[in-house]
């Protein structure tokens, strides 16, 4: 393997595993609080990225403006979900498998909206118009603006949460929800505001990670969906309970989806068409030799279930 | 202008009503009866249909007397004429074939859910177990995709006949065709009532709702499970087989993840756990699918300017939500079982 | 419930038949054109565009019908093959079982096109589909015609004649992982490298993938494995190609050598991002095309094209037009029946000026003429023009 090839694929492992921890701390988050394995989380960083592209197309050109109306419209996409199905079901107290059932009929529902809404507007494959430029270049090591905003957003947002989590009332709140719902009610946490609380959190990183994603590749109806696999093999990997592991499983999938698979391609020859299989032998590789993922490496500070 | 065929229309939504109830039988079984909960509905379909593929491109010219040719590459054309060729003049070998790609599949498909029923054991939580199916079907989609030689990667295999290609009148073909997928499918459904309302169905369900007490009360519980898991993937993968010679067409991209959310779908609509409601179910989505098409065709002729093929979708989402809510039992919920010795304790009381 | 559901149903079935009565007029006889396409799905915007090609030939075809005083008159049905093989089977049937149509335009893909091709030859319905070119579909006798748009044998010979006539002598190769992207491939390998090509390093990226940052760097280093002399081929749909120009335009390597690309690459969306266009006019990039080689067709496509839906066709909705035209003409002349209009298809067929091409049939049902335009990106990068003209059947390149 080339090292200049090496380098590349490490600042791409850190620019995308960065995106892929926003997305997959929604899931720790709404598997820790809501014990739902939401498979519609993709359709909400499908939304913020088309809000994301429709404030740039109307000229808006501001990366902060961009992400703020993604978080706003994942925020409440995710919220409307929670309460017009989610809601009801776990008030019935369906099983978990009707919940994940759930969760792909409301994601099918927001991906076929976006398709209309897409449509009609002819917003299919077009990109956020921030254009890409060089920042720092040394030899192979080129970092460009758009590095320079998706690596410290992503941090600066998994520190913030990891701040609400430990040091507001409302992230003591959603640690007792998560810990033990029963006994979170019969001390008088409110449920359902905390509920609210998290699903808005929930898909507003999820809609600021599809902005972000926007700005890597082309927004379209599917983009979302195709990355859920990846995202989800990091949630198991933080053992869909620890924000530390969710973010070092993020990191671990980017790596083997980057540089261990251009490490496989040039060294033996595996075709890059078996990309797309690299998380699902994650997937499948933790929940049977490992399932608890990176949980016991870090049992200190961020994690939910504490 | 709509100018329904109603006969033929008939005919393939009751094919397909035969080929969904196979699948929707054994997810029923499987999540319905044992609680398993199979994600990876479309690999255990797939294995049916891939089997197909080789059956018919390595052992079909066998059987008709002739030497196979290689199914892929530049004698794809010459490969696909023989096998058409037998297909339409050699009945015999037709149906020879077919009895051994449902004996294949059932063996490879029951070997594999087998198996895959041990790692329940493995697996810290019971729904990890549905992550690994489902994961483990597009892994072994990628795999079949790249493999050149099995079923020619991407350009798959054309001319997978279904075995009443002889008859000459298309129609009477398709008939009998849909006889073969409602006599399966009836063999299914009658074999799977037996084995729910046997001793073994009630320790089975009894495994669903309370693993440790159906332990303690001395039941082979990995081994039923098991049992259970190798019966669904055998008649799902003969549903495959069907599945695969109704478009006479092998080809990976037909088996991901939205097939087996559709055989959920059905198995939740009618009902789970009842296998009269997952023939409902099926019969339903059969239907839906035919009439949500006709209704846009209809639409577009109209000249409407919706693009009626996204609101199908929509409607498909909101109906399965809507049912998850208000019947979560599904349409023919689950009875409670009952048995001899419960008939008589209720005499005894007096109720 | 139930007995709710199938008052629904026959409520449903009654309301469709009584439309329908409503909607045959009483003196005119109406031929159905099928169209199964994807209209969901990752090529749903492709279905979409092609559907509107088709709208505008009907149109056209209904029209010049009335002004004649004939009878007859063009209807569309339409159904989505959800881009599945097995879709396409079950839209097919839908189609023809519902309207009786015994000719049908599409489906897209060469997978589609085979999941629908047991039901056509079965029931003797006529599949004219327009931009299927992989070789698995290139059967003698079924019912299944591929007009107009060559199969890639044609385009591929194009590139690798090209690629070795701008003195590449490495070729480094990113495809769709698809039957389309691997068949293109092994031609372009073929065809170059029996005509003195030197190595040929290939990557395939997986249909779908949304971001392609891992297989641009894999590119990238092959690229610099072989040095200046290497050229690149890049076979890709728009989502992906625009993903991958994305990350592609700051990478030294692949910003300093020449590209070659397919037609689909080319939509007007790639050069609408500046950077995207900038990239590819530094790369010299260049595609060859059947629509960029005009005929007296292409400018009367456009305009009325642009008069009925107020914005440009897509890359590929020309083709459409083309083969509704076909199978329309066909319908004309030997009726609304299927066994006489693929007797006949091949004869008008090889009477038909297209937008792009003159069609002309070979003994598989395949398009056999083959006469691209060869466009290169503007040094702006605000559009492509036309560098010269291939001529597949002889496979000489003539420059402007």
């Amino acid at each position: 393997m080339p090292p200049a090839l090496l380098t590349t694929s490490l600042v791409n492992t850190i620019q995308i595993g960065s995106l892929y921890a926003l997305m997959a701390l929604g899931i720790t988050l709404t598997f820790s609080v809501m014990k739902l394995p939401n498979f519609a989380h993709a359709e909400f960083v499908t939304a913020g990225a088309y809000a994301a592209l429709i404030v740039s197309l109307s000229g808006v050109l501001n990366p902060l403006a961009i992400m703020a109306a993604a978080f706003v419209v994942g925020a409440l996409t995710a919220l409307i979900s929670h309460i017009a199905v989610f809601k009801p079901l776990e008030n019935r107290e369906v099983s978990l498998y009707t919940l994940i059932l759930a969760s792909f009929a409301v994601g099918l529902i927001i991906r076929y909206i976006l398709f209309l809404m897409a449509d009609y507007f002819n917003l299919f494959d077009l990109r956020i118009g921030i254009p890409l430029t060089i920042l720092f270049r040394e030899g192979s090591l080129i970092l460009s603006n758009l590095f320079a905003w998706v690596v410290p957003t992503s941090i600066l947002l998994v520190i913030l949460l990891t701040l609400l989590l430990n040091a507001t009332p409302l992230g003591r709140e959603m640690r007792a929800l998560a810990n033990n719902s029963i006994l979170a009610r019969v001390i008088g946490i409110p449920v359902e505001r905390v509920k609210n609380y998290t699903w808005l959190l929930v898909g507003g990183l999820a809609g600021v990670a599809g902005a972000l994603w926007g700005l890597q590749s082309a927004v379209n109806p599917l983009m979302g969906w195709a990355a859920i696999i990846s995202v989800f093999a990091a949630a198991i990997l933080g053992g869909l309970s620890s924000f530390s592991g969710t973010i070092l499983g993020a990191y671990v999938v980017a790596f083997s989806e980057n540089t261990l698979m251009l490490f496989l391609n040039f060294n033996f020859g595996v075709d890059l068409a078996y990309k797309p299989a690299i998380p699902f032998i994650i997937i499948i590789a933790v929940l049977l030799l490992r399932p608890q993922g990176f949980t016991e490496i870090f049992r200190r500070a961020g994690d939910l279930d504490r | 202008m709509i100018n329904i065929d109603i006969g033929a229309t008939a005919v393939a939504v009751l094919t397909l009503f035969g080929i969904y109830s196979l699948m929707a039988i054994s997810l029923n079984l499987e999540y319905g009866v044992a609680g398993v909960p199979n994600f990876g509905k479309a690999l255990f379909i797939s294995i049916g249909a891939y089997t197909a593929g080789i059956t018919y491109t390595r052992t079909l010219p066998l059987l008709a007397g002739f030497e196979a040719i290689h199914p892929c590459g530049p004698t794809m054309g010459g490969a696909l004429q023989l096998r058409s060729e037998i297909m339409a003049s050699q009945p015999a070998a037709g149906f020879i074939n077919l009895a051994l790609t449902f004996l294949i599949a059932a063996a490879v498909a029951g070997a594999v859910g087998f198996a895959v029923s041990y790692i329940t054991l493995r697996l810290k939580e019971e729904w990890f177990l549905a992550l690994v199916l489902l994961v483990g079907g597009e892994t072994v989609r990628i795999v079949v995709r790249g493999a050149d030689d099995f079923i020619c990667s991407h350009n798959g295999i054309s001319g997978v006949a279904q075995p009443f290609y002889f008859v000459e009148d298309p129609r009477s073909s398709a008939l009998l065709f849909m006889l073969l997928a409602l006599a399966l499918a009836l063999l299914a459904y009658v074999y799977s009532q037996r084995l729910i309302h046997s001793p073994y169905g009630r320790m089975l369900k009894g495994l669903r709702e309370d693993e440790d007490i159906t332990r303690g009360l001395g039941k082979g519980v990995s081994l039923a499970r098991a049992q259970i898991m190798a019966v669904g993937s055998v008649i799902a993968a003969i549903g495959g087989a069907l599945f695969a010679l109704n478009t006479g067409f092998v080809n990976t991209n037909d088996y991901v993840v939205n097939l087996t959310l559709d055989v959920w779908v059905m198995v939740v609509l009618g009902g789970i756990g009842n296998n009269r409601g997952a023939l409902l179910g099926a019969l339903l989505i059969a239907l839906l699918d035919r009439f949500t098409q006709i209704g846009a065709i209809a639409l577009n002729m109209s000249g409407s300017e919706l693009e009626f093929n996204y609101v199908r979708f929509i409607a498909f989402g909101l109906i399965l939500i809507w049912m998850l809510r208000n019947r979560p039992g599904g349409l023919l919920p689950e009875s409670r079982l009952t048995t001899n010795a419960h008939d008589v304790a209720k005499g005894l009381i007096g109720r | 419930m139930i007995k709710k559901l199938t008052v629904l149903l026959l409520i449903a079935m009654m309301m469709l038949s009584l439309g329908a009565t409503a909607a045959a007029q009483d003196d005119m006889d109406i031929y159905v054109l099928g169209v199964a396409l994807p209209f969901t799905g990752s090529f749903g915007t492709f279905g979409q565009d092609f559907e509107r090609g088709i709208d505008l030939a009907v149109a056209e075809m209904n029209a010049e019908l009335e002004a004649a005083g004939s009878s007859i008159r063009f209807e569309t049905a339409s159904a989505d093959t959800e881009q599945t093989p097995e879709g396409a089977a079950r839209a097919l049937q839908t189609i023809v079982q519902t309207t009786g149509a015994q000719v049908v335009v599409g489906p897209l893909t060469t997978a589609e096109v085979l999941g629908a091709k047991q039901f056509a030859d079965e029931n003797g319905v006529v599949i004219v589909a327009m931009a299927s070119s992989g070789p698995a579909a290139s059967i003698p006798g079924d019912n299944i015609f591929r007009v107009i748009y060559p199969p890639d044998t044609f385009s591929s010979k194009a590139f690798a004649t090209i690629a070795l006539e701008r003195g590449h002598e490495n070729m480094v190769v990113l495809h769709v992982d698809d039957a389309f992207g691997n068949g293109m491939n092994e031609q372009f390998t073929k065809n170059y490298q029996a005509n003195g090509g030197g190595e040929v390093a290939a990557f395939a990226y997986a249909p779908q993938s949304t971001e392609l940052s891992t297989e641009a760097a894999a590119v990238s280093a092959a690229l610099a494995g072989f040095g200046d002399t290497a050229g690149f081929f890049c076979v890709c749909f728009p989502g992906a190609a625009e993903a991958f120009v994305q990350v592609a335009q700051i990478d030294p390597v692949l910003t300093s050598v020449q590209w070659l690309g397919n037609e689909a690459m080319t939509s007007d969306e790639m050069l609408e991002d500046p950077g995207h266009a900038q990239t590819l006019a530094n790369a010299n990039f260049v595609t060859v095309s059947q629509s960029a080689d005009t005929t007296p067709l292409t400018p009367i496509f456009n305009e009325a094209f642009m008069a009925m839906f107020d914005k440009e066709p897509g890359i590929f909705t020309n083709y459409a037009f083309d083969a509704a035209n076909i199978a329309m003409l066909t319908m004309l002349a030997a009726g609304n029946d299927g066994a006489a209009v693929k007797s006949m298809l091949p004869f008008i067929s090889n009477h038909y000026i297209g937008t792009a091409v003159q069609a002309f049939l070979d003994e598989n049902g395949d398009q056999a003429i083959a006469s691209y335009g060869i466009r290169q990106v503007l040094e702006d990068g605000s559009g492509f023009y036309v560098i010269g003209t291939y001529d597949g059947n002889n496979d000489t390149i003539t420059y402007k």
